[in-house]
């Protein structure tokens, strides 16, 4: 007995304090496990970090323990742990970056470069990250990634750590059990009940609040933006001729498959008279919502539209085509007939000058300048076979020729001359105008015709002209 | 004797209990303070600039667009029609799930209702044959409008497909749309905007 005695009195051997310092590590893990569960019995949410788009403020394996919402006022900087918006049944621990104006939440991986794109709402927020367990739920992440390696070494580790946390009571142990009398279990046995009773009640501690998996998750996007569609102002040519504002006075697509008149669609019922002969009909014309249909003049036939007084407001519109530099594509004169000398006034034309440009002209009764003819001229030559369109606008003494949806030349004039008559298409008469060419009669085809009560504006135009092309 | 053994053994116990109640306690105050540093270290401080390179891994998505549109259609009537495609690409190492959804949809003039898409993904990059060649799954036939309503998020995404980490796997998409024949004319100058967002989340 007397080396018991001497282990009594003698200073803490070397394995006593290994056996302490193991005991030790064992117990701070035993209470890292504790406070990662044991707020769950008091309504918090313990959740192990699975995943690290949260780094580099909370780790894979992490355990975070969330308290409940109610009573805890949220604000940008806190991470919340809630029900994932993109994956039902899962958990999300981001930070909350901005609240929007549903009152929904934005969050955000810290190691995420974009907010996630789902919001949360507020119903669906859990409780907001209070504690963080750094590294204690990692035996989990490894059960879920099947990692046995790393569960083996915990494993050695722990079992190392609880033979080295045994050394030094065993010496005590070992001595007790050759103790004499033998009455009532060995020291041995009664640790061996206790380390049991305790690995017990810890495993039901751990398996009341084992903690839920939170997925914080990585997200990447590519975005295409802006994507736009635009329609067009006017899905056909007569939904651009009688939009509102336009005061339509006649408006010709042409439909007619046979007859000598012109049908109006402006709903004036203004209606055209074919005059002369030579005149054929065909398609493949701008304006295909509208049929895409033309009438092609051979320098025999021209139309004339009912009579009326010369307007002082006005827009002439038309699609035209052709190679040959002559007559007048529009133009107001004072008989149904046309040509000099039956045409005692004629004015407000369009017409193809000798040069194979086009003319918008009026006449100003009086005027010294110019002889009283107001002219503009396209500065391109247009009797190349392609399909133009050319709009001619006169309002308070303004003329405007546009070609193509484009404005090509500008005046301002001293005023109208004053008459009654006719509108004339592919003739009219021309002699004695800027840059007259040889005939009156206009040898090519005409598309989609108008006449306005109102001078269009360059952007109504465009629309104009954008509406009868594909 | 026997009374010498006693006292022999209360202090054999002592000397036990001792050291388990000094590790108990100072496992206590370890695990505390840890605690206490980790969550003041990670809840008390705003977020550091995100960086996209952590050893955990990470979720790469890329489209040979450069994030711009894919159409800016203009002067659309009946029956007006158009063909875009873009190729992305997941470089992650981690496995993720990439999903096609819109966002930021608006309309004038119902515009919107009125434009019929076709989406067509394909395995892997841009055929040779160009976007006109595309041939994969139709993935969504039906208006902008619908689209915009019914995929609006990465949990409502159309297609998922699965990239693997590590690997660098490509998906092409063709978009059509097709202005509608009958549209009404309360369309015409009308409007749509759309984003297109193809999203990555890690598993």
């Amino acid at each position: 007995m007397t080396s018991t005695h001497a282990v009594g009195r003698r200073r803490p051997t070397y394995s006593t304090m290994v056996s302490t310092a193991a005991l030790s590590v064992l117990s701070a893990l035993g209470w890292l496990v504790f406070w990662s569960v044991l707020p769950a019995a008091l309504g918090w949410h313990p959740t192990v970090v699975m995943s690290g788009s949260m780094e580099p403020r909370l780790h894979i394996g992490d355990v975070i323990v969330s308290r409940p919402v109610p009573g805890v006022d949220l604000h940008p900087g806190q991470v919340l742990l809630a029900h994932d918006p993109d994956h039902p049944g899962r958990l999300r621990l981001h930070r909350l970056v901005q609240i929007d104006r549903a009152g929904d939440f934005i969050l955000r991986g810290d190691a995420n470069p974009t907010n996630d794109s789902s919001p949360v709402r507020p119903a669906a927020v859990l409780g907001v990250a209070t504690l963080r367990v750094p590294g204690i739920g990692l035996p989990l992440v490894w059960v879920s990634q099947r990692r046995i390696l790393p569960l083996a070494g915990l494993v050695a580790v722990l079992g190392a750590l609880v033979v080295a946390a045994g050394r030094g009571g065993s010496r005590g142990g070992r001595s007790g059990t050759s103790a004499p009398g033998g009455q009532g279990p060995s020291p041995r046995r009664r640790r061996a009940a206790r380390v049991g009773a305790s690995a017990a009640a810890f495993a039901a501690v751990v398996g009341v609040g084992v903690p839920a998996q939170a997925a914080s998750r990585f997200t990447a996007e590519v975005t295409s933006t802006p994507n736009s569609f635009a329609a067009a102002t006017y899905f056909s040519c007569t939904s651009a001729a009688t939009s509102a504002g336009t005061d339509a006075y006649l408006a010709y697509p042409f439909l007619d498959t046979s007859g000598s008149t012109v049908t109006d669609v402006s709903g004036n019922h203004h209606t055209g008279a074919l005059h002369g002969s030579g005149t054929t009909r065909s398609g493949g014309a701008p304006c295909a919502a509208d049929g895409g249909h033309a009438l092609t003049f051979n320098g025999g036939g021209y139309v004339v539209s009912p009579k009326l007084t010369a307007p002082t407001t006005y827009s002439l519109e038309t699609w035209f085509k052709t190679t040959t530099a002559n007559g007048v594509l529009m133009g107001f004169g004072s008989s149904e007939s046309i040509g000099v000398p039956v045409l005692s006034e004629y004015d407000r034309s369009l017409y193809l000058t000798s040069a194979g440009r086009l003319s918008f002209g009026t006449y100003t009764p009086g005027a010294a300048l110019d002889g009283g003819y107001n002219v503009l001229t396209t500065p391109t030559v247009v009797t190349d076979g392609s399909w133009h369109h050319v709009v001619a606008t006169y309002a308070g003494g303004r003329m405007a020729l546009y070609l193509d949806g484009s404005l090509v030349a500008a005046m301002t004039t001293a005023g109208a001359e004053s008459y009654t008559g006719y509108w004339h298409l592919a003739g009219n008469a021309i002699s004695g105008w800027p840059g007259a060419p040889s005939s009156a009669y206009y040898i090519g085809s005409l598309g989609f015709t108008a006449v306005y009560g109102t001078a269009l504006n360059a952007a109504a135009v465009a629309a104009h002209d954008a509406a009868g092309r594909p | 004797m026997t009374m010498h053994l006693a006292a022999d053994a209360e202090r054999r116990r002592s000397h036990r209990i001792l050291p388990a109640v000094v590790a108990v306690l100072l496992g206590l105050v370890v695990s505390a303070g840890l605690i206490w540093h980790a969550s003041y270290s990670a809840f008390s401080s705003q977020v550091s600039s995100p960086s996209n390179n952590w050893a955990t891994g990470t979720v790469k998505l890329t489209g040979d667009n450069a994030g711009a549109a894919l159409f800016s259609a203009a002067n659309l009537k009946p029956g007006s029609t158009g063909t875009k495609c873009i190729t992305v690409t997941s470089t992650g190492s981690l496995t993720s799930v990439v999903k096609l959804y819109t966002t930021h949809g608006v309309t004038t003039n119902a515009l919107a209702k009125g434009i019929d898409l076709t989406i067509t993904q394909a395995d892997g990059t841009l055929p040779t044959g160009g976007c006109s060649a595309v041939t994969g799954t139709q993935i969504f036939t039906g208006t902008l409008d619908s689209l915009e309503a019914s995929n609006t998020s990465y949990s409502t995404g159309l297609a998922p497909w699965t990239a693997n980490g590590g690997d660098s796997s490509s998906k092409t998409y063709q978009i059509t749309y097709t202005v509608d024949g009958n549209i009404s004319n309360d369309a015409q100058g009308g409007t749509a905007a759309v984003d297109f967002v193809w999203e990555a989340q890690n598993n």
